[in-house]
């Protein structure tokens, strides 16, 4: 009886409170702006000086831009970019009833989501999206190599804001435990995934992983052939393998054995073995002459990040830009040499990023407040896209939709105050949804179409009609919905909100109020039922717009 | 320029052919723009090139099925038995249709038909890790960093055609279906993720997902609703939410929903006799599934069969996965056979590698890519034939080695797919069908 009664206070509870976001009477401010004055003064230098660039640009070339997005559009694009899902009806009725977020709703949204204490969906998720380019999403060696510990790792750096150099110096650089020291995962996930060593850190391999993920070249085409295009031979890039050749696996963890040598056999297939110096591809005179150092990996680890070296700038500014926009500023995103020139929207930013003392939070603030963030995405002609002039559509990752699904089930917003259980449930349904969707690992930045299992997994899969069915948990949005708002007009509104984070147009309000029309108990439910499935199925659901 | 040697066999004035190298070099282009890789399979240029390739040889083989032993079988206990040797500890051999060739015991049915096959047992790999493994031997390259090959089913959706003349129909449901896969079911790679193998399950468990979970009536409103949201997004937007060919793909999904083509998954509509020769298991109902899909134009069906993996007690482990594989195989193989299919159908079996010849403390078997089996049936594979030879005495040398990439120049020839022609991967470098070169002993 005490636990019916406690059931009863609780249930009552949450649906009062649930009443309070779908009513949406006008409330009090919430302290949850975290302040961000400091550093203000260069920020806002920083930001004038792209929206110039981009405004001349624009101008110069005659280009009209798509108009600027509506404050919800943007805020799903954040919520995609950064949480790998979308906005909650609790929080959007906080943005709407939060008088200072219409300053700057932009940076209301960026702030709430990334500079939290408590909330680490950002940092979780950023986390793994880096974690893909320097480590890739294979598990590796079973005991040598620790995924999981690694991308906690990594989402620590970015839930506490460490320069990004200072995170990638010691990517490179460490010593020690992959178990106590995560970051020596980056070494270890290149044991016996290269060709060129056995049981130890394959040099090669992680040559080319430090020119593609933090220097946007790919010098490992000439691990093979002298680089076609470029100026990169196969020396360079030996060399750069051989910071790596005295890199190994001890009891101690990775280590580096001062008499190891790196050998190459020259030319391949004679047999006879070479040793090559580590040496760098191109400004040379950043790499500190100083060889007495235990260790030749902080000899590169100072090179890639060095302040002059631009290359590191702007590689981690590409990806970052594709991460928030979808497509990377510079295409491929892991080889910016090949286009010729970079543009000067991705040398501006870097130049930003570097000024800001490699500050990922500063930099993201930047990309969300440039005028290119922040248009529609309307089709202005092919000008326009390539000036970044309109907002591109691109594909979601998995990870996104399955997010979107999960976060338009729930009028609340789910996961950082979640239980352990709970996340355990989600976690699993979680995995063996991006699986069917079809997870493109380290391919995930590149473009692609949508695929028939895909669009199966959305229209009949047990996930999703477990979360609109008609029938559901009474804690989940459809039931919540069909019970408590106050009308048919204001539950299509909420539909949409949860769904696609804007309001439908009158055309389809009044489509989906004749639907409903007359429609009592079940028969209504069902209505509903099937407005979140055509909303969830459509390709604003699946694509980043 | 796209073309290596291969290209100047044909007569330059064929003027099919000049078209073709022109169709060819757009759909190249097609597949490196960007973004465009959705569309790849519904260009009308490699449709028409595809169907070319379909008639310029009405004796070549139109359909794969991939036996794949998950875990990497032992080539000793399976098809390249040594009794007698000390490699062997202990474990026998049997007689086969073919004189003087024996199998291992367990594969008593597949003996009596290996006059039917070719048997090569000297495959060479150069990765011992279970998903570099898989991925040489269904690429038939190397794990690259830069680019992700296409297996072997991508490449042979790609480059035959949806519509099957011979058949008069056009194929509904998936080309490229993995039954029962492991973690690594064959992908499209630089080919585009629509080129991914449709993957299900043991096939008494139904298609998962292809089922509408309302009545059509509702379907149908749920639809209509769908379109009011596709034209609000639409406005201002058209060109792009055209280039995501989100409601194509809806709609094809939709035409598998309701095709008859699925009924091809449906094994209980095979007589009772046939369906207990197969097996009564998961994987006897999967090769019988791949033999039904391949009837209605499916292009490459993988057949997994896990549990091969036997670091230890490998005598018993192998033995248990022989009485499943064993029955499956030969029925296959038979009811192909009976229905005049086996010109068109070929049927390889294959693991992504060996096991050691010797025996570790735990009597266990570890990876060996040294020298393995692979078993071929169909198409104008030759019929009771033996390639290469493994040592003995355990050593890595091999006699006539054939290379992972030599293994999948001979398949695509065996389909009449110009094996040297190449992709463009998006580092713009040119990628071959296949790396090798076919071995021309395998063919009748």
């Amino acid at each position: 009886m005490r636990n019916l009664i406690f059931l009863l206070v609780v249930f009552g509870g949450l649906l009062g409170y649930v009443g309070y976001f779908i009513s949406a009477s006008p409330a009090e401010a919430r302290p949850d702006i975290a302040p961000w004055e400091t550093k203000e003064i260069a920020f806002q230098a920083a930001s004038l000086r792209v929206e110039r660039l981009l405004e001349e640009k624009w101008q110069a070339e005659q280009i009209e831009p798509a108009p600027k997005a509506d404050d919800l559009a943007i805020a799903r694009r954040l919520g995609l970019a950064l949480l790998g899902s979308i906005p909650s009806l609790e929080e959007l009725r906080q943005f709407e009833q939060d008088s200072r977020a219409k300053e700057d709703p932009v940076q209301w949204w960026v702030s709430k989501w990334i500079d939290s204490e408590e909330d680490r969906r950002f940092s979780e998720y950023f986390g793994e999206r880096w974690a893909r380019a320097f480590v890739g999403n294979h598990n590796g060696v079973l005991l040598l190599y620790r995924r999981r510990r690694f991308v906690s790792w990594l989402s620590d750096q970015l839930h506490e804001n460490r320069p990004f150099d200072l995170v990638v110096r010691e990517m490179i650089a460490s010593d020690g435990l992959w178990t106590d020291k995560p970051q020596t995962n980056f070494i270890t996930a290149a044991i016996n995934r290269g060709t060129s060593v056995k049981n130890n850190p394959d040099p090669e391999l992680l040559a080319g992983t430090v020119g593609r993920a933090f220097l946007g070249i790919r010098l490992d085409c000439a691990q093979c052939h002298d680089h076609p295009f470029e100026a990169w031979t196969q020396r360079d890039f030996y060399e750069l393998a051989a910071f790596f050749g005295q890199t190994k696996t001890s009891l101690v963890g990775i280590q580096d054995r001062k008499q190891a040598k790196f050998k190459v056999e020259d030319p391949p297939g004679s047999g006879t073995k070479v040793v090559i110096e580590p040496d760098v591809p191109f400004l040379g005179e950043l790499l500190t002459k100083d060889k007495s150092w235990a260790n030749p990996r902080r000899r590169l680890a100072d090179w890639v990040t060095h302040p002059e070296n631009e290359y590191f700038a702007q590689a981690i500014v590409n990806r970052t830009w594709a991460l928030m926009v979808g497509r990377p500023l510079v295409e491929p995103v892991d080889d910016l040499t090949s286009v010729g020139e970079v543009s000067d929207l991705l040398q501006v930013l870097a130049e930003e990023f570097v000024k800001s003392g490699f500050d990922m939070k500063d930099l993201i603030r930047l990309i969300a407040a440039t005028p290119a963030f922040q248009r529609e995405s309307f089709d202005m002609g092919p000008e326009a896209e390539k000036a970044w002039a309109s907002f591109p559509l691109t594909r979601l990752r998995p990870e996104q939709v399955i997010g979107g699904v999960l976060q338009a089930s729930s009028l609340q917003t789910i996961d950082y105050e979640a239980s352990f259980l709970f996340r355990l449930a989600r976690d699993f349904g979680i995995s063996d949804f991006v699986k069917r969707y079809g997870d493109q690992g380290e391919e995930e930045l590149r473009e692609q179409g949508g695929t028939i299992p895909q669009r199966l997994l959305m229209m009949n899969g047990k996930l999703l009609s477990e979360k609109i069915k008609e029938d559901g948990s009474p804690f989940e949005s459809p039931q919540q919905l069909a019970t408590l708002a106050p009308n048919d007009a204001q539950m299509v509104e909420i539909a949409y909100l949860i769904t696609l984070t804007r309001r439908p147009t009158w055309q389809e309000q009044k489509y989906f109020l004749e639907a409903l029309k007359e429609k009592k108990g079940r028969a209504r439910k069902r209505a509903l039922e099937d407005l979140l499935w055509s909303l969830m199925n459509s390709t604003e659901f699946s694509w980043n717009h | 320029m796209s073309r290596q040697s291969a290209s100047f066999l044909s007569p330059q004035s064929d003027p099919l052919r000049h078209a073709t190298e022109h169709l060819r070099f757009h759909r190249r282009r097609f597949i490196a723009g960007a973004g465009a890789a959705g569309l790849a399979w519904m260009n009308p240029l490699a449709e028409l090139l595809a169907r070319d390739a379909e008639q310029k040889n009405s004796q070549s083989a139109q359909s794969l099925i991939l036996i794949w032993l998950g875990g990497g079988a032992s080539q000793l206990e399976t098809f390249d038995p040594h009794p007698g040797a000390k490699i062997a500890y202990g474990s026998q051999a049997i007689k086969t249709s073919i004189p003087g060739i024996q199998l291992a015991t367990g594969l008593e049915q597949l003996a009596g038909e290996l006059h039917r096959t070719t048997l090569i047992r000297s495959i060479v790999s150069k990765e011992g890790d279970h998903e570099r493994g898989t991925y040489a031997l269904k690429t038939g390259y190397r794990p690259d960093p830069t680019a992700v090959h296409p297996s072997i089913g991508s490449i042979l959706c790609h480059e035959l055609p949806q519509e099957v003349t011979r058949l008069g129909l056009r194929t509904e449901i998936p080309r490229f279906v993995s039954i029962m896969p492991n973690q690594w079911p064959g992908r499209g790679g630089l080919l585009g993720a629509e080129y991914d193998a449709f993957k299900t399950y043991d096939p008494a468990r139904g298609i998962p997902d292809v089922r509408a979970r309302v009545p059509e009536d509702r379907y149908e409103q749920r639809m209509t609703g769908l379109n009011q949201i596709e034209q609000a997004f639409m406005q201002r937007r058209r060109r792009f939410v055209q280039e995501t060919i989100h409601r194509e793909t809806l709609q094809q999904a939709h035409t598998m929903m309701t095709s008859d083509q699925l009924r091809a998954f449906d094994v209980t509509e095979e007589s009772q006799s046939l369906q207990d020769r197969y097996g009564d298991r998961p994987f006897g109902r999967g090769c019988l599934a791949a033999r039904r899909l391949t009837e209605v134009g499916v292009r490459c069906v993988e057949v997994t069969l896990n549990g091969w993996d036997s670091h230890a007690n490998n005598h018993n482990m192998q033995a248990e996965q022989k009485a499943a594989l064993d029955p499956a195989i030969t029925t296959l193989i038979q009811d192909l056979a009976d229905r005049d299919a086996l010109r068109r159908t070929v049927v390889v079996c294959l693991s992504e590698f060996g096991r050691t010849p010797k025996l570790n403390g735990l009597e266990g078997r570890d990876h060996w890519p040294h020298g393995f089996s692979a078993l071929m049936v169909g198409g104008r594979f030759r019929q009771g034939y033996v390639h290469g030879a493994t040592d003995p005495e355990g050593g890595k040398e091999v006699e006539s080695p054939v290379h992972v990439g030599d293994l999948h120049a001979s398949l695509l020839q065996a389909f009449d797919i110009d094996y040297t022609y190449e992709n463009i991967s998006r580092t713009q470098r040119p990628i071959a069908l296949a790396e090798g070169t076919p071995i021309t002993d395998l063919y009748q």
